[in-house]
């Protein structure tokens, strides 16, 4: 790419470029019809080549803008984000509601700055016991607190 | 229509449903105090709890959050120039300014005043407007509707904030995602990867909690932890007769834009704000003030974003075409039901249609008492450090999420979404128009294949029916208007509505 390009902008194209070519190969599997009897893939191959034509539009269009700097990523918060959402996937099933609560909060109040852990275990104490309220006992879902108390 | 409003009032007064107005209402300022969530997570969170209410009840309380994150937002924009809203971004310019001289209880009373009269307003207007709008739809057709989406999906990206290309690419990507599950014309899975889960399609609050509410965590978690302001509730909330003549005007206009701009595709709250307040630029008495703590500056957008947050309901409730993402979510809210919103609703559904509307005005009575005499309790509120709020947020989302198919599956894809959320709004693209792309996508399908089943295949169809064609001409018009006036970068990237 040119130094005066703007790649920001030229990703965001280049992304929905690549997702119409993978729905527009995906697609492949499902009959076109005709346009009076229309089949299963012809409304998405018209989205999907439509999504293509603008992701391609943006790409050009980046090339003639001037360079434009992305604010920057402080990649701490969404990798806590997501690994507080996967603590919370492999742990409600297996470990109960307690657990799973408790590693999301722990996870999410170390990446949210000014960490003091009596504080945060006093913050999932609590939170586990509100969603056993809320989420078990009012609304009467089949999660347990601990699975030894099953 | 005295009749359907005694209905409506039956309806909205039964202990239950009064209930759930009020708890609507209460959330709806909570949330609008706090920054960091919305409307549109917190109604997606607690759309798959309205399952087990009455269809009636799960509407009115979701209606009520809306509107009730209007009055809510307003309050932290005032007090301390921290917008809890989008929609409530240019109150903060004249509000704030108001505070700074002292004068922050009328600029609250002003804007809590405006509120409750636009929103009687606008309650009116859907009484008066829905039944006619809903008759004329009526008599549409397959090519009528296939138009009518067409507008809605191409006008509320192009209207919308940030780029219009950009924002139709989200549309794109939102009927993209709603082709994943079983094909409606044959029966025949589509773009499942074989997985069985997604055989019903991607989860709609899967999705809107992860665009929305995941990725707005991880954006406020970015920011560097402010310190608790320390703020006095006002003493005196009430106005001067003075400035009691000086809101009449702003007001009524404020809820006429806000009226109209909640309607149309794209429009709703936030929008309707900024239309006001341009509006009292040009046609106020005291336009020159505004700018400098004026409180027309507080009293017209204040009202339009709740007389907006209101009619955003008509095109949903008779042409069952949502105008924005909220309204999308209220599409969900019926369908779990088994109710198509539509001009049919009216008659096969009178008393959700007119218990809703009744709702709305009894729910604006209920928060000019929660706001003005509670002020206090909900800038306490905001004291509540990030590092204690974001934890349970997500918390709350999680569980959410889960309780709702027991697939926990279903919580790592909303953070997939919210990821994907995050990195485009810092991109430019606008998470909005995808929710709505991904609602009507398979309006915009079955209308289409409908369409050309009845023409046998000829395109022209679209243009020899007259609705249809004007629909069409409508929106190349839009189009057109913005691209002349274009070439501007766009309004910035707005989270919610």
């Amino acid at each position: 790419m040119r130094p005066s390009s703007n790649w920001p902008q030229a990703i965001g194209g280049v992304f929905f470029i690549g997702l119409a070519l993978a729905g527009l190969w995906l697609n492949q599997s499902y009959e076109l019809g005709t346009t009076r009897r229309m089949g299963p893939g012809y409304l998405p191959m018209l989205v999907f080549l439509a999504m293509a034509a603008l992701g391609a539009a943006i790409v050009v269009a980046s090339l003639r803008r001037p360079r434009a700097a992305l604010e920057p990523t402080r990649w701490r918060s969404p990798l806590a984000v997501v690994g507080a959402m996967a603590a919370f996937t492999l742990l409600i099933e297996s470990l109960g509601l307690a657990a799973a609560v408790a590693a999301a909060t722990l996870l999410v109040s170390i990446a949210a700055g000014d960490f003091r852990l009596l504080r945060a275990i006093a913050l999932a104490v609590f939170l586990a016991a509100f969603c056993w309220l809320v989420f078990v006992n009012a609304l009467d879902i089949g999660i347990t607190l601990f699975p030894a108390l099953r | 229509m005295l009749d359907n409003l005694t209905l409506g009032f039956s309806v909205a007064a039964s202990l239950e449903n009064l209930g759930a107005c009020l708890l609507g209402v209460l959330l709806g300022t909570a949330i609008g105090v706090l920054p960091g969530i919305g409307p549109i997570t917190t109604i997606s969170l607690l759309l798959p709890l309205t399952f087990g209410m009455d269809p009636a009840t799960g509407l009115i309380m979701l209606a009520g959050i809306y509107y009730g994150a209007q009055y809510g937002g307003s309050t932290t924009s005032i007090l301390m120039n921290l917008p809890g809203e989008v929609s409530a971004v240019v109150t903060a310019i004249d509000g704030y300014k108001m505070a700074g001289k002292g004068e922050a209880g009328a600029a609250l009373a002003a804007a809590t005043i405006g509120s409750f009269v636009a929103g009687t307003l606008a309650t009116l207007l859907i009484a008066a407007a829905g039944p006619a709008l809903a008759k004329v739809a009526l008599a549409f057709g397959p090519p009528e509707y296939f138009s009518l989406v067409l507008l809605g999906l191409i006008v509320s990206a192009v209207l919308g904030p940030g780029s219009a290309i950009k924002s139709i690419l989200m549309v794109l990507a939102g009927i993209a995602l709603s082709f994943i599950g079983t094909d409606l014309q044959t029966g025949e899975p589509r773009f499942t990867f074989g997985v069985r889960e997604l055989y019903d399609g991607v989860g709609f609050t899967v999705m809107a909690v992860g665009m929305f509410g995941i990725a707005e965590i991880i954006r406020c978690m970015e920011r560097p932890p402010a310190a608790a302001p320390a703020i006095a509730a006002p003493a005196r909330l009430w106005l001067t007769p003075q400035q009691w003549r000086r809101i009449v005007g702003p007001v009524l206009r404020g809820a006429g834009a806000g009226s109209l701009i909640g309607m149309l595709p794209g429009g709703g709250a936030s929008l309707a704000a900024l239309g006001a307040y341009a509006l009292e630029r040009r046609a106020g008495r005291n336009r020159r003030l505004l700018g400098s703590g004026a409180i027309e500056g507080v009293a017209a957008p204040e009202s339009a974003n709740n007389a907006a947050a209101q009619t955003g309901f008509i095109p949903l409730l008779t042409l069952g075409i949502p105008p924005n993402a909220v309204m999308a979510l209220m599409v969900g809210a019926l369908m779990i039901h088994g109710i198509q919103p539509g001009p049919r609703m009216l008659e096969g559904q009178p008393a959700i249609f007119w218990g809703l509307i009744a709702s709305m005005w009894i729910g604006n009575v209920m928060l000019l008492f929660i706001n003005l005499p509670m002020i206090g309790l909900w800038v306490r509120l905001l004291r509540i450090p990030g590092t204690l709020l974001y934890p349970a947020i997500l918390v709350f989302c999680c569980m959410g999420i889960y309780s709702m198919n027991y697939a926990a599956l279903d919580v790592l894809l909303a953070a997939g979404f919210g990821i994907a959320g995050y990195f485009l709004v810092k991109l430019g693209y606008p998470p909005a128009p995808m929710l709505i792309g991904f609602v009507l996508g398979p309006m915009l399908e079955e209308n289409l294949v409908r369409s050309m089943l009845l023409s046998r295949g000829d395109w022209a169809i679209f243009v020899e029916r007259p609705v249809s064609a004007a629909t069409l001409l409508l929106t190349v018009l839009a189009v057109a208007v913005m691209a002349l006036e274009g070439r501007r970068g766009g309004r910035p990237v707005a989270q919610d509505d």
